[in-house]
């Protein structure tokens, strides 16, 4: 951090274009314990973002505020007690903005803040095949610092490769796995709350982005 | 740039982020259960070191938790089943998040699930346990087997005596290496709480079972010296298989496989040598049953006093010993009988007949004695024939009535019902094997299932009226809880089970409980 802030110090202004947007993969650590009883693995998905610079007049020279919306998608396997498949997935949702800085020629740092939403979705199979799923929808909040390697830098246009270090935090999600059933009538069923599955972690996302 | 590109093998390694998941989440799993409670059932899980019990009392089930050690290997309920008694294996910490336990046998309340569990050290990863009829003492053993084969050394002959009514501490439980002719213990039978004349009280006697080998320990004073009892005749291995108890007369009876006859052990007052010495001793006979006895089964008379009826094939007989006296009179019967059931059951109803059955001779006859003044040589015995169209492979008294289910079949189809007070059989055919079935407890229904049918089959014991249940899913056992609640367990490792509120209830008066074993398991911490 403290070597970004150096940077942005150095830099230069340059703009290539009022809108943005980029795809790439996200990886997302998941170190909370109820997380842990899920996966041991690291939620994998794609990523793409939109953003807009905003026309506004900013102290320091250069330094250029952007209006981002993006969506993301994670997935991880795992199994539990050696015989319970769980299958979890992750659908985001955010909106927020970025700040933009021009570090040395073709490369910039940005920060970056939004607030969304996040669909999680668990399933669970055991070994006689039967299956269980639910899906819940909770806030979600992520801060993070990226860094633009420009292969192109046009006044009108620019590519160039992104990377994104953040935290994600994300509320409990409420779970209560349903089984899979046909279209005959059901005998009235209670169905027992697995718990809360929080997916906040570190994660970090490469890809490409572009500037027109 | 190049501090740039310095962040790239970041990101990469970010794919390998570790963050040590807790070993809990890898280790085995196995759900012993569902175990029959009174009004509740019981799941014992050894993957979260946890009973999950479910109340059936009331018409919304109620899940309730108790915890217990490390890696559950064997659970059985109490004879009054208000406490379920479960053996932990315990954990060896190796690994991070692993801890050192020993060997556990935990003492769950069912009334009071939430209160903590008594915890007695045992020693050794036992795997039987055998409980005293007055919840007292437990005894916990190795079955002949073993649980598994971690450990270094094993004494299959090492006993621990619990003493129940005692919290855990020094001296309780005790541990106790029986003596040994080569033979290890295949059963321990308690017994309920017997005075022997001129000792200090009622006591709880454990009689371990062992080829050619029969220990008796004085389970309430277990720093003294067992009693060996040698059974073996120089022939072929005697192994003893049935004890049953005259606790009136401080005695109990013993069948074994390849033995000459019944053995009676009469515990009778022996005056101690030295502090320590056991104040009892036992008193051997062999009843006149003659023949080597298949079967044995004890009653008193309506004047109290205590019979046995023993089957000897190898005689051709039935014997009806006078267990106060040894005087014994036969009946002969022509068909080798294995299986002795008396009627009524239960309870303190004086049995008036007794149902005769040839199980491993798969013979279609079954015959009806009739006990009523039967030790009167005067009086002549009333034997009835019954004759089937099909082998008989099992019968199963039916609680609280004069009833017994007849299984004609190994896969259990085809079934037949005995009405004792008729003496007369009424056949029942099932759409699949009856893989699991109960009675209501009071006799009324027969409670069956089959687990490729998702259905339980209902049979109104007094007409013999069939009906049948649909489920949602296909059940894997079925139980009847004292409450005459209908458990179906689907066997699901979430846990996944029908609740059928009595055998005329329709499907919108069942419920299905699902998940019930992993309730909220997210949210707690390893």
């Amino acid at each position: 951090m403290r070597a970004l802030l150096v940077l942005a110090l150095l830099g230069t202004s340059a703009y290539a274009g009022n809108n943005e947007v980029s795809f790439g993969s996200s990886i997302r650590a998941l170190p909370s314990s109820s997380a842990d009883a899920i996966t041991p693995d690291s939620m994998a998905g794609p990523a793409f973002t939109y953003a807009r610079a905003l026309d506004l007049d900013l102290p320091i020279d250069g330094l250029r505020l952007w209006a981002q919306a993006s969506f993301e998608g994670g997935m991880a396997t795992g199994t539990m007690f050696q015989t319970m498949q769980t299958d979890v997935s992750a659908v985001m949702v955010t909106a927020g903005a970025m700040l933009r800085y021009k570090v040395v020629r073709n490369v910039f740092a940005n920060a970056r803040v939004a607030f969304g939403g996040e669909e999680t979705v668990l399933r669970l199979t055991d070994p006689m095949g039967n299956t269980a799923r639910d899906h819940s929808f909770v806030g979600v909040a992520r801060g993070s610092g990226e860094v633009d390697v420009m292969f192109v830098d046009k006044p009108r246009f620019g590519i160039g490769l992104r990377v994104e270090f953040g935290y994600l935090a994300a509320g409990g999600a409420g779970l209560v796995p349903h089984r899979t059933q046909d279209d005959t009538l059901k005998i009235p069923l209670t169905e027992a709350s697995i718990g809360h599955l929080d997916l906040s972690g570190p994660y970090a996302t490469i890809g490409v982005m572009s500037q027109f | 740039m190049k501090k740039t590109l310095l962040l790239l093998p970041l990101v990469i390694s970010f794919g390998c982020w570790d963050d040590s998941r807790a070993r809990v989440w890898d280790r085995d799993r196995t759900v012993l259960g569902p175990i029959p409670l009174k009004t509740q059932i019981a799941y014992v899980d050894s993957g979260l070191d946890r009973v999950t019990f479910l109340d059936l009392a009331n018409d919304r089930p109620v899940t309730t938790r108790a915890a217990i050690g490390r890696n559950a290997i064997y659970a059985m309920p109490s004879p009054d089943r208000h406490r379920l008694f479960v053996i932990t294996r315990g954990e060896e910490a190796i690994h991070e998040g692993e801890i050192d336990q020993a060997p556990m046998l935990w003492s769950v309340d069912t009334q009071h699930p939430e209160a903590t569990a008594a915890a007695y050290a045992i020693g050794s990863p036992f795997d039987r346990i055998a409980v005293s009829p007055d919840n007292t003492i437990a005894v916990a053993y190795f079955s002949a087997a073993g649980p598994d084969a971690a450990g270094f050394f094993r004494n299959p002959n090492e006993l621990a005596i619990v003493d129940l009514t005692k919290p855990p501490g020094d001296g309780n439980p005790t541990l106790k290496t029986i003596r040994s002719f080569g033979s290890v213990p295949e059963g321990i039978t308690l017994s309920p709480p017997m005075i022997v004349p001129g000792t200090d009280g009622a006591r709880t006697f454990a009689f371990v079972l062992s080829e050619n080998n029969l220990t008796v320990l004085d389970a309430n004073h277990p720093e003294r010296r067992e009693i060996s009892v040698r059974l073996d005749l120089g022939g072929e291995p005697v192994i003893p298989r049935e004890v049953v108890f005259a606790p009136n007369t401080a005695s109990a009876y013993i069948r074994s496989d390849h033995a000459r006859d019944v053995l009676q052990l009469l515990l009778v007052h022996d005056e101690p040598l030295a502090t320590g010495d056991n104040d009892f001793r036992p008193q051997l006979a062999e009843l006149g049953a003659g023949g080597g006895p298949t079967d044995i089964a004890v009653y008193d008379d309506p004047t109290g006093r205590r019979y046995l009826l023993a089957s000897t094939p190898n005689t051709g007989e039935i014997v009806v010993i006078d267990a106060d006296t040894a005087q014994f009179r036969s009946i002969p019967i022509s068909d080798p009988v294995d299986r002795i059931l008396l009627f009524p059951q239960g309870g303190d109803a004086v049995p008036h007949k007794a149902l005769l059955a040839s199980i491993g001779a798969r013979s279609k006859n079954l015959h009806v004695l009739d006990l009523d003044n039967i030790s009167d040589p005067l009086t002549q015995t009333r034997l009835t024939d019954i004759t089937l169209d099909q082998p008989v492979r099992d019968v199963v008294p039916v609680p609280a009535r004069d009833l017994a289910m007849i299984v004609h079949d190994d896969a259990r189809t085809v079934l037949g019902l005995l009405d004792m007070t008729t003496e007369s059989t009424s056949p029942l055919l099932g759409v699949g094997k009856l893989d699991s079935y109960d009675f209501s407890p009071d006799g009324s229904h027969l409670i069956g299932a089959t687990d490729a049918v998702s259905r339980v089959g209902f049979v109104a014991l007094d007409n013999l009226h069939p009906t049948d249940f649909r489920l949602d899913d296909p059940p894997v056992r079925v139980l009847s809880t004292a409450n005459a609640k209908i458990f179906v367990d689907h066997g699901d490792l979430r846990g996944h089970a029908t609740i059928i509120p009595s055998a005329d209830a329709t499907r919108d008066q069942a419920l299905v409980m699902d998940g019930f074993l992993l309730t909220d398991v997210l949210d707690q911490e390893p």
